[in-house]
Formats: C-alpha cells, sequence, structure tokens
C-alpha cells in the first residue's frame, strides 16, 4: 500500500482540475438548497411530530442517486477509454491500490458535498436562534445523526459506483446502471418497509432491516444505532469493493 | 538462462479468441544491451510487450524479467521496468512537471531525488524550458511523445520497453532520442520496438524479426545478413529493355529487391542471389546483344533489406501453402 498515498492524491487532483466535479457540486447545492427551503416553508412547529433535521434528511436519497452516478462513473471508465490504465499499471502498483485511491476520493467529496449542507441550518440558526431552541426545530444531535447515516450509507453507494465503473469503459452506462441500481435499492427498502408480511417473517426479519432506509434513518436522527445497519453496509462496501478488484484484473486478459 | 540475461520469454502463446498473436515466441535480452523488435502491423510486437510489463496475460510460457516470472509476481517484476506505450496515453489533466513528479513517485524514488531525477529527465528531452509548466491536453504529438520518454527513462529501471517511441518527432528529436538511448547502453537494457528501421539500425546491439505471431530471425545485423542463405545483395545499372533485363535476372535465379527506371533505357536493379550464381548472370548479361552492363557489385544489407527478406519469405511461405491446398 506504499503507493496508495500517491494514487490518492492524484485521484483528488483529477477531482479538482475536472468542471464535472463543480458541475456536480452545483447541481447538489442547488437541489439540497430547494429541498431545505421548500421543507422549511411548510414546517410547522405546532403541527411537526418529528424534527425538521431528521424532516430534512429523510430526502437524501434524491440528491444522492443523482450525485453519486455522476461522481464515480469517470472513476475507471474515463481511464479504460484514454488507456492511462496501462501507463497507470505499467509500474509496481497494486490492484487494490489503485481501487481504494478511487473510492476514497470519490468518498471524500461526497461527505464533502453533504457536509456543505450544514452551512444551511447554521444561516438558519444564526438567523433565529430563539426559536430553534425553543421547538427542537433541529438538535445538533438530530443533525449529527443523518450526517452519521448518509456518511455510512454513502460508502456503500459509492463503492457501488466504483464497481459498475470498473465494468465497463463507457462513463454513461457506468452512470445509468449505478443510477438504477441505486433506485432498485431505494424501492425494494420501501417495498419492505410498506408490507410487513414478508419483512415480519422471522428469518427474514432481522435481514430486511438494514434495508428499511428510511425508518434506519428516523433511528439514526433519534439518537438510536442499529448494529446490523452499520455492519450491513460496511460488508457491503468491501465486498463491492472487493468485486471491483476482481473486474480491473480481468481487464488484464 | 545465462545470468546476465535481463528478459527471458520461453514459448510465449497468446491468443485473442481463436486469433493467434504470438505463436510460441522464445527470445532473450543480455543486460545492459540495446534490442529493436521488428516487425510489420498486427506481427505481434506490442502483445510481447505488454506481457513483458504485465498489461496482458500470455495464454501459454514464460515470460521472466531479472529471473523473475511476471506471471507469478508481476509488481514484483515491474520494478524492474520502464515501459513507453504504443499510443502513449497521458492525463490531460495535469501539466508536464506534475505528471513526471507523479510518476517519479510511483516508481518509488524518494522524495530528495524527485527534483533533480525529474529536472535531469526533462532536460535530456528538451522539456524543460519549453514545456514544464504546460498542461499535457495542449501539448503537440511531439512534446507528448517526448514526456512518455521522459517518463520512461525517468528513476533507474533496469530495463526501459519503448513501443514506438519516435512515432511524431522531428528529426532533431529523433537524434536527440538516439542520443538518450546511446548514453544509457551498457547501464541499462533497453528494447525498442519500431516501424522505422533506419532509426533503430545505428542505436541496436540486436534485432528480433517478429512476423505473424512467430520469431522469423534474431541477431545482429551482420548475422542476419549472413543468415540470408548464404545468398548476397547486388546492385547492377544496365542499359536496355526494362521488361528483358527483368527476364534475363529471373532466369538466373535472382530475387529481385529493387528495379528503378534511370532514364527511357537506363535501369539500376537491385537484386538477391548466392555468390555463386553471379557470374554466371554476368556472363549471361554480357551475351545479349541487346543489354549494357554499365556497372554491377556488391552492397551491404540494410535493415529494412532484411526485414524484407524475411518478412517477404513468410508471406511466400504462406502463398506457396494456400496454393498447395
Amino acid at each position: 500500500m506504499k503507493n496508495f498515498w500517491t494514487l490518492f492524491k492524484y485521484e483528488i487532483h483529477k477531482l479538482i482540475v475536472s468542471p464535472s466535479t463543480y458541475g456536480v457540486a452545483l447541481i447538489f447545492s442547488l437541489s439540497i438548497g430547494a429541498f431545505f427551503m421548500l421543507i422549511l416553508g411548510s414546517y410547522t412547529i405546532e403541527e411537526a411530530s418529528i424534527p425538521f433535521a431528521q424532516m430534512f434528511f429523510r430526502c437524501f436519497f434524491l440528491p444522492t442517486i443523482v450525485m453519486v452516478p455522476l461522481i464515480s462513473m469517470g472513476s475507471f471508465s474515463e481511464e479504460y477509454k484514454s488507456e492511462i490504465f496501462q501507463s497507470m499499471f505499467s509500474v509496481a502498483v497494486s490492484h487494490a491500490e489503485v481501487v481504494l485511491a478511487k473510492f476514497l476520493s470519490s468518498y471524500l467529496m461526497f461527505i464533502i458535498l453533504w457536509l456543505s449542507s450544514l452551512i444551511l441550518f447554521l444561516a438558519v440558526g444564526l438567523e433565529s436562534k430563539a426559536i430553534l431552541r425553543e421547538a427542537a426545530f433541529a438538535t445538533r444531535f438530530n443533525i449529527a445523526g443523518g450526517i452519521l447515516f448518509i456518511c455510512l450509507i454513502g460508502t456503500f453507494f459509492v463503492s457501488i459506483g466504483i464497481f459498475f465503473s470498473s465494468l465497463t469503459e463507457n462513463q454513461i452506462i457506468s452512470c445509468l446502471v449505478t443510477f438504477f441500481t441505486l433506485v432498485a435499492f431505494f424501492i425494494v427498502g420501501q417495498m419492505l418497509a410498506d408490507n410487513s408480511k414478508i419483512s415480519n417473517l422471522s428469518l427474514f426479519c432481522s435481514c430486511s432491516e438494514p434495508l428499511k432506509i428510511f425508518s434506519q434513518m428516523d433511528n439514526f436522527c433519534s439518537g438510536i444505532v442499529d448494529s446490523r445497519t452499520v455492519v450491513f453496509f460496511l460488508s457491503s462496501s468491501v465486498l463491492a469493493l472487493c468485486a471491483s478488484i476482481i473486474a480491473v484484473q480481468r481487464k488484464i486478459k | 538462462m545465462l545470468e546476465n540475461d535481463a528478459i527471458v520469454v520461453s514459448n510465449l502463446t497468446k491468443k485473442y479468441g481463436k486469433t493467434v498473436a504470438l505463436n510460441n515466441v522464445s527470445f532473450s535480452v543480455k543486460a545492459g544491451s540495446v534490442v529493436g523488435l521488428i516487425g510489420p502491423n498486427g506481427a505481434g510486437k506490442s502483445s510481447v510487450l505488454k506481457i513483458l510489463t504485465g498489461l496482458i496475460r500470455g495464454t501459454s510460457g514464460d515470460v521472466s524479467i531479472r529471473g523473475i516470472s511476471v506471471a507469478d509476481d508481476a509488481i514484483c517484476a515491474k520494478k524492474y521496468i520502464s515501459f513507453m506505450p504504443e499510443n502513449n496515453p497521458l492525463p490531460d489533466h495535469m501539466r508536464v512537471g506534475e505528471y513526471l513528479r507523479f510518476r517519479a513517485e510511483l516508481k518509488g524514488i524518494s522524495g530528495k531525488k524527485i527534483r533533480a531525477s525529474t529536472e535531469k529527465v526533462m532536460r535530456q528531452c528538451d522539456l524543460y524550458y519549453e514545456a514544464r509548466y504546460c498542461m499535457i491536453k495542449n501539448l503537440s504529438k511531439g512534446f507528448r511523445q517526448r514526456v512518455g520518454l521522459a517518463d520512461a527513462m525517468l528513476g533507474n529501471s533496469e530495463i526501459v520497453i519503448l513501443d514506438e517511441p519516435t512515432i511524431g518527432l522531428d528529426p532533431l528529436q529523433i537524434m536527440g532520442v538516439r542520443k538518450i538511448i546511446t548514453a544509457n547502453r551498457g547501464t541499462r537494457t533497453i528494447l525498442i520496438s519500431s516501424h522505422i528501421l533506419s532509426e533503430l539500425e545505428p542505436i541496436c546491439d540486436k534485432f528480433i524479426i517478429i512476423n505473424r505471431g512467430n520469431i522469423v530471425a534474431s541477431g545482429t545485423l551482420d548475422d542476419l545478413a549472413n543468415d540470408l542463405q548464404g545468398k548476397r545483395l547486388f546492385s547492377a545499372r544496365i542499359r536496355g529493355d526494362g521488361a528483358k533485363i527483368r527476364r534475363v535476372f529471373e532466369a538466373n535465379g535472382a530475387q529481385i529487391a529493387g528495379f528503378e527506371h534511370l532514364s527511357s533505357v537506363d535501369m539500376r536493379v537491385n537484386f538477391c542471389m548466392p555468390d555463386e550464381k553471379y557470374r554466371i548472370l554476368v556472363a549471361e548479361i554480357s551475351r545479349e546483344e541487346d543489354l549494357f552492363l554499365e556497372k554491377i557489385g556488391r552492397m551491404e544489407f540494410s535493415l529494412e533489406e532484411i526485414f524484407l527478406h524475411y518478412t517477404r519469405r513468410c508471406r511466400d511461405q504462406d502463398e506457396v501453402w494456400n496454393g498447395d491446398l
């Protein structure tokens, strides 16, 4: 792993100078700002049953399913196409180092963008401190729990994006397949949550629990951290990254 | 295996589906030598080089770099290699200096030496003053080639593999490449693949001619010339009818390598034939009343002629086999 740091710096540099990074950041900021304003506009302290932060973070899936494919699509696909891959692997670097560097750089961008959403809370908080305190508008714990869950689920989503990017030379295909996989993931999670007959089957119950994304998000925002969810997403991320390493190795025919 | 063999390729076969790109290829390269790998398009040169650098795997056979099998431990073998791929892919988002620093770090050059090493190769490849701060995406083809070459020469890799390094370079830059390669002779093993044979001729110690996935000849220029089945290359200047000249030469077993009309009646013929038949041919031409032999003499085989001989022989053999079928 001695080349990991060099490769990580290279990937970060690539993200910094790429115009598409700024495009993704702009789309993300606009969409997250719009959601924030819409929810804030309709939020009334008297009628609300849950804190504002929890309500806001429930909308995380929409920016995420758009952002993750856009961040990860170029990781491998672009380099396969331009054959930079050849010069990259002509020196003594391992496939695992390359995959990990690409994953962590994309994940770092994912985290930075989500952390930037805290500015919105900060701005509203500064404007109306008294109201916030009074109505538990968005306690620090709600926000921390929401961000923690997004960071956790982000490892899985970004690793899925990296995996699909490692399979194809076409960025568009990589982007679309990642997008539809994430959409399917949310739909399945929602179906499990809605259909209590399936999800309450004793064997299936504990396995399907982490897939109920929205109830997990609520739990994290309320300060309940389910260890099954943590293990599920971290192990799934490792699995997706291992699959990416194998896919990159398979490119050496 | 000799102790000083830097590269050993044994019975290497590479198949892409049903297509056989390399067929039981074996050769070795001595440490410190400069070897040219030549062959027509699609001969399998790039496949050999990519297998040597661990970028693709051979179907069967073995490739070892300094005694380390590339198939068993590619990462360890790559520590001895610098490779410049054929189309020289470079990341467009970096500056030349940044890219070379990045490559130096990947090659394990220690932090203190990175600056000195990158500056040295940039000076060698004429990049230091003109292109050090340029974005790679803005570079011309020639400059990109020089960046690739600088990358290959960076560090202390014992083996440098260059796939078509002079494509897109002007004559002055080609001379610069020659100078760099010559300066590294003896200290590094250099394997170069190129189509431009005149560039390889003065710098290579040994040549490997590959055609249709097979090694058809290998050795020094003298070895290859002597190996042409005892044939010699001759050049004659003859006055007379072109068609008749061809007829007489071919009837006496001469293999015509070049036929040039100097004027309507003056022809220059380069031909190849065994020494003993040469005198008979001269006597035959003298006997013809309408042919006047102005000048005839022996020539040295150039690499191009040797290359053409071996690759043409393969083609002729194929044609004979196809004809038999």
